[in-house]
């Protein structure tokens, strides 16, 4: 049974709880594919959601599909962090430690951070917009087509710009690892 | 194969990789290493913890229930004010005074006594029954069908802790309070209660101490809050003294069953404290402008900022950040552009009266001639530490340590 609404075009719960559990992790992923501090990932996924919600009414289904919408609050979101955080220069990497669970020995658990800061490092080196692309890729898990409705660009530049991408990043984690 | 065959290849796999399948056979060796990478990408893939999860979703649903109030109240607004836009309409206006005429008449008639002869006798006492007349039993309330189960609308269960200090001092004892509200229409049980409570450190995520759970349950019914006191005397599982810093603390894998759907589901929720000095902590902004140098690597501690709250530290280095190859040959015409600026990894830890403690990972920053590094949000430091060593043991491929010894008198 849906509850009502918001207004005539708020978000309901029940349509919110559906959206929440559907994105959420998707959300949360491409904050920490962009941001390594998980409290600010946190605060930046809070933000998105509490603007799915004071924006819902906004929301035309006609004109994009409820994924690239919610992903372009994500990603302008982010954009604003990142005006923030250019008056402070720096970009905090400290808690990227505590990101995952893990069972394994604490040497294996040290190379495993350690190779996901590589990672991470790596990943921080690619312009902006390749950041962007890669982060909606591998961490919302969005389609070269949902990703082109987000980024406002042809799906045959996301598929060009994610080729470079993934080859700059090995090439750049590989010569890590080479020496 | 041209580049745009390879590149449609590469792109198909991609989503084989994705979506965890095998990459297809006949791919050439760049494009094969570079999927192989792709793979390892996918485990930066981190899931939001199930206390944000909760603690997320039950705030959202909260703004959303304040909205839908808002709503509510505006719409009251609306009626009233349609309301006085049709009095103003002449035909309204008539209808509404030829009304209150009206009234005003039969009330002055009322007071007169003219209705008094009138007055029916069912006004002034309850009408008999029938001698043979039964007194009809009192119908049952209906009972609702019990439909299809209702979707989880929101977290029932809100968890405040608070303490009732700021921060304390090392060796007090730190009063912890949480309140189990039950935020649901309906009766649920919580167990076990009390549930299990865990202090871990915010820095390492490191547990120090456990507070076992009871055996025993509660009910709530809506609305209904109960608290849970314990008193932390800041000794950790083995019984030694934490250091002062932040902490965390979480109630834990509190399972809630609804009233009538008898669904449960499994939430925790928690808050931080700060543990602070005896002595109180070391409030300084020192600029420091002190340069090392190990294994040709240099780098500057220019800054360490120490608040209350916590520790900060800002250094910055120039040797570092450009690939080795592109470095620019000093007598080469016409010069080539130098390469841009790459981020480089920095561990750190950092010692005061002879407690070290670990600063993580540093973020950084650019420059036009190299990378900032920072270290924020860190432990604070007791106001009587005369000395304190930041030592930087790792950069990039280099191994440490630089050390700074930063006077703090």
């Amino acid at each position: 049974m849906d509850r009502p609404s918001v207004g005539n075009a708020g978000v309901s719960r029940d349509k919110f709880i559906e959206l929440y559990e559907q994105y959420l992790p998707r959300v949360f992923r491409y904050m920490t594919y962009r941001v390594s501090d998980k409290c600010v990932a946190e605060d930046l996924t809070s933000e998105v959601f509490e603007k799915v919600i004071d924006k819902f009414a906004s929301y035309k289904p006609g004109k994009s599909s409820i994924s690239t919408w919610l992903f372009t609050i994500a990603r302008n979101t982010l954009i604003d962090h990142y005006r923030k955080a250019e008056r402070k220069k720096t970009v905090p990497l400290e808690n990227i430690v505590e990101m995952q669970e893990t069972k394994s020995s604490p040497e294996e658990e040290y190379e495993r951070q350690e190779e996901q800061q590589r990672l991470k490092v790596c990943l921080a080196a690619l312009s902006v917009q390749e950041q962007e692309i890669v982060s909606l890729k591998f961490g919302s898990e969005l389609n070269n087509r949902q990703i082109a409705g987000v980024m406002g660009l042809s799906e045959t530049n996301i598929g060009t710009i994610l080729y470079r991408s993934i080859r700059k990043l090995r090439d750049c984690f590989g010569g890590w690892q080479n020496g | 194969m041209d580049k745009k065959d390879m590149e449609r290849d590469f792109l198909n796999n991609l989503e084989r990789v994705l979506e965890g399948k095998e990459i297809e056979p006949g791919l050439n060796d760049d494009s094969r290493s570079a999927l192989d990478f792709a793979r390892k990408m996918l485990s930066l893939r981190v899931n939001p913890s199930p206390l944000f999860h909760d603690t997320l979703r039950n705030r959202m649903l909260q703004k959303i229930e304040k909205k839908e109030r808002e709503a509510e109240h505006e719409k009251g607004g609306s009626f009233w004010e349609r309301l006085w836009e049709n009095w103003k309409r002449p035909v309204w206006r008539t209808v509404t005074v030829g009304l209150v005429s009206a009234l005003v008449i039969v009330v002055i008639m009322g007071y007169s006594g003219m209705f008094t002869y009138f007055t029916p006798q069912f006004l002034d006492e309850e009408p008999a029954l029938p001698e043979t007349a039964q007194a009809p039993a009192p119908e049952p309330a209906p009972v609702p069908e019990p439909g299809p189960a209702p979707l989880e609308l929101q977290a029932p269960l809100e968890v405040i802790m608070s303490t009732e200090e700021d921060f304390y001092r090392a060796g007090e004892d730190v009063a912890i309070e949480f309140v189990f509200i039950n935020t649901s229409d309906e009766e649920q049980t919580i167990r076990p209660f009390p549930p299990l409570v865990e202090i871990t450190e915010s820095g390492t995520g490191e547990t120090v101490r456990s507070f076992p759970s009871g055996s025993t349950h509660r009910k709530l019914l809506p609305g209904e809050a109960v608290e849970y006191e314990l008193n932390w005397d800041q000794l950790d599982s083995q019984g030694q003294p934490v250091l002062p810093g932040w902490f965390n603390v979480y109630a834990k894998e509190i399972s809630i069953t609804r009233g009538t759907s008898k669904r449960t589901i499994v939430m925790s929720g928690g808050g931080r404290l700060l543990i602070s000095y005896p002595q109180g902590a070391m409030e300084l902004d020192i600029a420091l402008d002190q340069s090392q140098t190990v294994n040709g690597v240099t780098v500057a501690l220019e800054r360490a900022e120490f608040t209350e709250g916590g520790v900060n530290f800002y250094a910055f280095t120039s040797s570092l950040g450009r690939q080795q190859s592109s470095r620019v040959e000093p007598n080469a015409y016409p010069p080539p552009e130098p390469a841009p600026l790459e981020p480089v990894i920095a561990h750190a830890e950092y010692t005061y009266n002879g407690v070290t403690k670990d600063a993580g990972y540093a973020g950084f920053g650019f420059r036009e001639d190299g990378i900032e590094l920072s270290w924020m949000r860190l432990d604070p430091v007791p106001s009587d530490a005369g000395e304190l060593t930041f030592t930087i043991t790792k950069l990039g491929d280099y191994e440490g340590p630089w050390e700074f010894r930063i006077s703090l008198e």
